[in-house]
Order: structure tokens, then sequence, then C-alpha cells
């Protein structure tokens, strides 16, 4: 194969993933991603880069290095440099080779799982919304003390609409990613060898994330059920459960409020959301938003079977309805806590 | 004083912190069924707010009334004998019972009267009953919950001992839905 021909090869792959990346940042519907894949399928060769330039360059550095190695041993020339100096040129172009190969190897990854992902959220009735994280997580915490975590930053890096319909309640409600930072500064010593220590400092910064749906809640206002490290509304109230004291710890402005709504089955449901989510917390706000969020980052998440490598069986994959349990059983959750705090006579 | 002495009277000390920790461990737990206990009834009469609604119903549907009436007297009986402060699992049962017999009755009801089917005020109250049975339901569950932690309270090594010599607690019964059972051939060895 000519030099030429591998050029464009490898420029077609380039022009096609770029393509790829275009057409998935606008699609809207499940046909466009099966598009995407057929245009994949007709592209009649595997979604592999060809590295034989670079093998060769590495092989002709690998030459000489060793002819330079073997002329400055024997004394044929003379360099002012060390015998090492010989490596430098074969590492630089493996080294040159390997990133090109990581690059690219992780651009049709991330395109794969982009495609994928944007096919679970049309499956499951998502749609991202595009928000200023920063603003929007200012706002959310004048109402939620979930999202007052974080001295150096706070960001939602995900904010996706959905829509549940159940038996007997339907609502809209938001998924979101919530990524904050602690920064914190460190003292440690060090030593110079011969005895002599000196204090220093350097700043630390801690990422954390946190997940969570917030979504309209007409029967319960101002209560909290906190689950991990939420800080408490004046009055408490103890459920009769001794593991659901264990785990939470239940909060409000009124008693007595506190009181109805830890009906016997909506501590059951608690109890049992802690089999599937962890660190869960419950807030509502004084004007009937719920709050619900945990440490699970994997309700959006699935596992793809398929890739580029096979279009025909990765189209055949999206064809089929990816259902994200975790997600539907923490909304089933939702609609339970509506069904037992709603008024049925009203 | 010398350091056996000390020995002896550090672990003295430390023995009645256990103990001390251990008597209060059961008495909370007891506590903590009695008001488990207290919620399961609390949970049963909650069934008085719905019975005068289901009454009003039947008025207007004179069959379904002498059927209804009666399943109600009955459940009202039941739900008298029920005892906050002790539990009673026996006297649960029975107006677990009466329970089901209602709302059997008022599954028949609709069958026999169409027209009940697209009554709003029937179509909340049997959301409500519904729900008043998953909440007496759970409520049981925890209750049962709060026993095994009592009874593992008092029947744990050293906790048995502590119980044996200062408190002498009799383990709980746990409530067991003799109607369900009898479904099963099947019967635990313990």
């Amino acid at each position: 194969m000519s030099r030429m021909t591998v050029s464009q090869q490898n420029r077609s792959l380039a022009n096609l993933l770029q393509r790829i990346g275009q057409q998935l940042a606008v699609a809207i519907r499940q046909q466009d991603l099966l598009d995407i894949l057929d245009e994949i399928g007709r592209f009649g060769r595997p979604l592999t880069f060809n590295y034989s330039r670079y093998i060769l360059v590495t092989i002709i550095s690998v030459i000489i290095a060793v002819i330079g190695f073997a002329m400055q041993k024997s004394g044929l020339i003379t360099l002012p440099l060390p015998p090492w100096i010989h490596a430098i040129l074969p590492l630089l172009s493996i080294a040159i080779w390997l990133i090109q190969f990581v690059y690219r190897r992780q651009q049709i990854n991330r395109l794969q799982d982009q495609l994928f992902y944007k096919n679970v959220l049309l499956d499951n009735y998502l749609q991202p919304e595009s928000v200023d994280g920063k603003q929007q997580v200012a706002e959310l915490g004048i109402r939620f003390a979930d999202f007052q975590r974080g001295n150096h930053l706070r960001e939602l890096t995900e904010w996706i609409k959905g829509q549940y319909n159940g038996n007997e309640h339907s609502f809209t409600y938001y998924y979101y990613v919530f990524h904050y930072v602690n920064k914190r500064t460190v003292t440690y010593v060090t030593s110079d060898g011969k005895g002599r220590t000196r204090v220093r400092t350097r700043t630390v910064y801690d990422h954390f994330h946190r997940y969570g749906i917030t979504l309209p809640f007409h029967y319960v206002s101002r209560l909290r059920v906190a689950g991990f490290d939420l800080s408490a509304l004046p009055h408490g109230y103890r459920p009769a459960s001794n593991r659901f004291n264990d785990v939470f710890k239940v909060s409000a402005h009124d008693e007595l409020a506190a009181a109805k709504f830890c009906s016997p089955k909506v501590v059951e449901s608690l109890l049992n959301l802690t089999n599937r989510l962890n660190k869960v917390n419950l807030e509502f706000d004084a004007s009937g938003q719920l709050c619900l969020s945990f440490a699970d980052s994997d309700l959006l998440q699935l596992q793809r079977r398929y890739g580029f490598d096979q279009p025909a069986l990765f189209a055949d994959e999206i064809r089929q309805i990816s259902k994200l349990d975790k997600l539907q059983s923490t909304l089933v959750f939702i609609e339970q806590l509506m069904k037992y705090t709603d008024n049925n006579f009203q | 004083m010398s350091t056996s002495i000390l020995v002896i009277l550090a672990i003295v000390v430390l023995l009645f912190v256990v103990i001390i920790s251990i008597y209060n461990g059961i008495i909370s737990r007891e506590n903590a069924v009695k008001r488990a206990w207290a919620d399961v009834i609390t949970q049963e009469r909650q069934k008085n707010k719905t019975l005068p609604h289901i009454e009003q119903i039947a008025s207007q549907h004179q069959e379904f009334e002498q059927q209804v009436q009666s399943n109600i007297a009955a459940l009202r009986s039941a739900m008298g004998k029920l005892d906050s402060t002790t539990p009673d699992t026996a006297a649960l049962a029975a107006v677990e019972q009466q329970s089901k017999q209602l709302i059997q009755g008022m599954h028949i009801a609709v069958e026999a009267y169409p027209d009940l089917k697209t009554s709003s005020l029937f179509n909340n109250l049997m959301r409500e009953i519904s729900e008043q049975q998953d909440n007496v339901g759970a409520a049981i569950r925890l209750f049962n919950q709060n026993v095994e932690d009592f009874n593992n309270g008092i029947s744990v090594f050293p906790n048995v001992l502590v119980n044996a010599w200062f408190l002498r607690k009799q383990a709980v019964d746990t409530f067991r839905d003799n109607d369900a059972e009898a479904g099963f051939d099947y019967r635990p060895n313990i």
C-alpha cells in the first residue's frame, strides 16, 4: 500500500469520525442514531487507523540509533554526548505513535458510548437540557440544603428532563448530577537530608458528586429525611421502626406534619429504598418541591454489548428498548410516596 | 494503691458500664416494641375514619347495606378489643379477619351494583381502604422487626445473663397471619 493511500485512508476515517460527532450532537430521534450506524456500515472497512507510517519511522529511528550507538562505541565517531542519547529518537517516535493510538482509540470509544447513551435517554423519554450549571445550583441551594456542599465549586454537570406515567400519579422530573469541590490546605514537613526540616503547605482540591431527582410534590412541605450529612429542621421526629431510626433522621417545621408523613408504609418504602440507593436524602421545600438525592451514579448507566466494529449488531441493540431499571424503581418509589401522602378525598 | 487493685477496680467499672449499657438496650428495645404495637393499633383504628363513608354508600343500596352493616359491626366490635398498651396479636388477627371480610363484601357489591364503579366517593373509599390495609401491613412488618430486635436483645450472650439477673423479660410473639399460613404445607421447625 502506497504512502498516499495510507494517508487518504486515515483522513477519510478521521472525516467520518468528525461527521459522526456532528450528527450525534444534533440527533434527536432513534432513526438519527441508526442512520449513523448505517453510514459506518457503508464505510466498508473497520474503523481502525493505519499506523504503518509510525511503525516505519520507529523502525528507521531504531536502526539509526543502533548504528549510531555502535559507531560511537567502536570509536568510528566521536561525540561529546553520552551513548544513551541515541535512544531519544526511537523513544520519541514510539511515544508519538502511542499517543496517536490511545487518542484515536478513545475518540472512537467516546463516540460509541455517546451514541449508546443518547439511545438510552431516548428510550426512557429523557431529554438533556442546557443550563448554566453554577447558576442552577445557586438557585437550588436556596431551596435544598443538599446543594450547600463544597467550599470552592458547586455546579450541575447534567440536568435532564424526564416524564413518569404511573398508575395513580404522573409527573415531570429533572435528574441531575451535582459536582462540588472542597478546597483545603495541607501542611507537611520536608527534609533536605542534612537534618534540616521545613514546614510547607499545599492546596488540595477534593472532588465529589451527588446525584438526584427533583420534582413538584404537593402533599408534603418543609420536611427533611436525612440519611447522609444534612442539617435538620427545628422539630425532629422518630418513627416506631428501630431500623429506620438507625438510617434516617426526620425533621420538619411542624412535628405533626412529620408524624403524619411517617406512616408505616412510607417508613417501610424508605427502608426498602436504602437497599437500592446509598446515602439517601429527601427534602421537601416550602413551595412543594421534592429533592431526592443519593450517591449512586448508575441510574442512567447501561452496559452496551456492541460497538462500531459490529455496526449491524449495534443497530439491533439500539432498536431494542433499553430500560433503566434502577431509575424506574426510584420513580416508582416516588409515586408510592405520593400515593401514601396524598388525600384520597380531595 | 497497688496496680493489681487498680486493675480489678477498672475491670469492675468496665463490667458495670457494660451491664448498664445492655440493661438500657433491652429497655429501649422493649419500648420500641410497645411503640410499634401502638402504631399498629393506630393504623387499625384509622379504619374508623372510613366506616361512616361505607355506611353512607351502603344506605343507598339496600341489599348491600344488610351485609355490609353486619361486617362493619363485627369490625367495630373487634377493634374495640384492641389494647394499644399490650401487644395482643390474637386480637389483631381478629380485626384483620373482619377487615378482609368487609373488603371482600365491598368487592362483591361492586359486581352486584355496577353503578358503584362510577361513584367517585366509592372509588376514593376503596383507594383509602386499600392504602389503610397497606399501612396496617407495613405497621405489622415494622412491629415484627422491632420484636425480632427485642427478642435478639434478650437472647444473645451476654444479654441473656443481664436479662436473667435483672429484668426477666419474656420473648414477644411476632404477628402471624394464620389464614395465610393455612395455605402452606410447610412449617419451619422452630
